[in-house]
């Protein structure tokens, strides 16, 4: 589904992204950790297409898509969510949705029709709000939402446009406890239909969530497998998961 | 401003009340002998058009123009100068000219845009205030169009079986234009297209990532945009019956942004609201005050501060 291959980045004299080899198969949730500045935020930046890479390829779904702009990409079903939250305030959460849908759903070069009229569009949100537990919420401006829930919706918009893979950038950041395990509950029913790359701190929900996981250090997979692999890996533990961590 | 059930019901029926009104009110001023403000009236609506045109920019998508007067000077001089080169042909039917002049404020915005839209923020406003002030200069060495002195038409443009010489008819001319120009921008405002502006206002990079070719929707706009400007530039110059290069400077930008802040960003009426209340401030304050500028930029002060949505912005929860 997406094969990158000899990816790299600098930014002045700094590798940020170091001959990164990384493949996410269909229906596989591939994870990806690393401590902060390893490089995980630049890596997302370049495969949805925010940041040009300075070397390397990017296959995703057939394309070559390495100097795609990041809107085409989105086109052929690559959908990402954002770290820092990135919804549309001013509009309610139904809104919000029905804007991603309309996305994939048809030419929005039209002036005339009345975009409420169109059932099967609100039809469809309010799905997707269902299916991420926002039903609850359709009607309030996105706004007035709590934080916990604008995670929620974050999530809403990248399952809206119908995508094939999802880049799920920390989808936990910043969420207490209650809320961390609902969203990987959430992640873990919705997990079956798309294939993921999934950034996270969060190592318990790594553990539980993940088919593979790969290690990025500076700008370089140090490691790559399965759960047991990983966490059982001494260069990993001595590197970013820390001996106690583990014990 | 809420009110009780039994009056807004009434209330939604204000726009066809306005237009009423509006069709009534060259009666009224002739019974009151005060025909001198038809073409006033006609000012108000002209500049309705081309603030709502604006609005559409900076109301909607959130592009910020200060260079919205190189479209509005366009139109008028493309009237202008076919009445000057091919006056007595059909150049002079306001079924070619004013299309044309649409065409020319399309074109121009199409040119415009494909650079500026490429910047954002204040080099957005820096470079689409460089081209407007370009073209300013360009007229105003145009010594065969009349260079600073603009020039004068010797008479309106003609429609089969209208005599839009008078001002009455002219008036009812422009109020027809209008309405349909609003009408259009309301539908287009709840389509799919209006909706994809509010959403590249609110968040672009998320629109972008969501798959919208966000540039090209925004340049879509901007043509709009330019030829309802070209336009409202052909009807001015009519109404008038002169052009000149100061109809294209960044002066004249800023007053239309103004009126836009003024009625209403992103707000169906804000462009009539904006218009209506500068252009009657500027002829009424000056009859009390001498130095009325001063109560005008207080005034201004005060809808900032406490009307942020403008005064077609007032009476919406």
């Amino acid at each position: 589904m997406l094969e990158i291959s000899g990816l790299k980045k600098l930014f002045g004299g700094l590798v940020v992204t170091d001959n990164v080899d990384l493949s996410v198969t269909a229906g596989e949730l591939h994870a990806l950790i690393g401590p902060n500045g390893a490089g995980k935020t630049t890596l997302i930046a370049q495969i949805s297409g925010s940041l040009a890479p300075d070397d390397g390829r990017i296959v995703f779904a057939g394309h070559d898509i390495t100097r795609w702009p990041a809107y085409r990409r989105a086109q052929i079903g690559l959908s990402r969510s954002f770290q820092i939250t990135s919804i549309f305030p001013a509009f309610t959460v139904l809104d919000n949705v029905a804007m991603a849908i309309q996305a994939r759903s048809g030419s929005s070069f039209r002036f005339w029709h009345p975009v409420k009229a169109e059932s099967s569009l609100y039809a469809s949100a309010l799905e997707i709000l269902a299916r991420t537990g926002l039903d609850a919420h359709g009607e309030s401006p996105a706004a007035t939402l709590g934080h916990g829930e604008h995670r929620q919706l974050e999530l809403a918009l990248a399952l809206a446009t119908q995508p094939k893979l999802l880049l799920l950038d920390e989808p936990m950041a910043g969420l207490g406890a209650e809320d961390s395990q609902r969203m990987v509950e959430l992640i873990e029913s919705i997990k079956a239909q798309y294939a993921i790359l999934l950034v996270e701190h969060d190592m318990d929900a790594v553990f539980r969530l993940a088919d593979r996981i790969s290690v990025l250090m500076s700008g370089r997979i140090i490691a790559s497998g399965s759960v047991d692999s990983i966490r059982n890996n001494a260069e990993v533990k001595l590197a970013y998961l820390g001996e106690e961590e583990i014990a | 401003m809420t009110m009780p059930a039994q009056y807004s019901r009434w209330f939604a029926y204000w726009p066809l009340a306005l237009l009423a009104a509006a069709l009534l009110l060259p009666q009224l001023l002739g019974w009151f002998g005060f025909d001198f403000y038809v073409s006033f009236a006609t000012r108000i609506m002209i500049m309705a058009l081309l603030a709502s045109s604006l609005n559409l920019l900076v109301g909607t998508g959130g592009m910020v123009s200060l260079g919205h007067a190189a479209f509005f000077g366009a139109g008028a001089y493309t009237v202008a100068i076919l009445a000057r080169e091919w006056g007595g042909t059909p150049a002079e039917s306001a079924l070619l000219s004013w299309p044309l002049a649409m065409l020319v404020g399309a074109l121009l915005a199409a040119f415009i845009g494909a650079i500026c839209l490429r910047t954002k923020g204040v080099y957005f406003i820096m470079s689409t205030l460089a081209f407007a002030q370009m073209l300013f200069y360009v007229f105003l060495s145009l010594k065969s169009y009349g260079g600073d002195d603009g020039m004068s038409l010797t008479k309106r443009s003609t429609l089969p079986g209208i005599d839009l010489g008078a001002d009455v008819v002219f008036y009812y001319v422009v109020l027809a234009l209008f309405a349909v120009a609003l009408l259009l921008l309301g539908r287009l405002d709840r389509a799919r297209f209006g909706k994809v502006l509010r959403g590249i206002k609110d968040n672009e990079l998320r629109m972008e990532s969501l798959g919208f070719a966000v540039f090209r929707f925004k340049l879509v706009a901007f043509i709009l945009a330019g030829a309802m400007a070209g336009l409202a530039g052909a009807l001015m110059g009519n109404l008038n019956n002169f052009v000149s290069p100061n109809m294209m400077h960044w002066e004249q930008s800023g007053v239309v942004l103004v009126m836009v802040i003024l009625g209403g960003l992103g707000r169906l009426w804000g462009g009539l609201a904006g218009a209506a209340a500068l252009l009657l401030l500027e002829e009424i304050l000056p009859n009390f005050l001498p130095h009325w500028q001063i109560l005008l930029g207080v005034i201004l002060l005060a809808v900032v501060f406490f009307a942020p949505r403008g005064l077609a912005g007032i009476f919406r929860a």
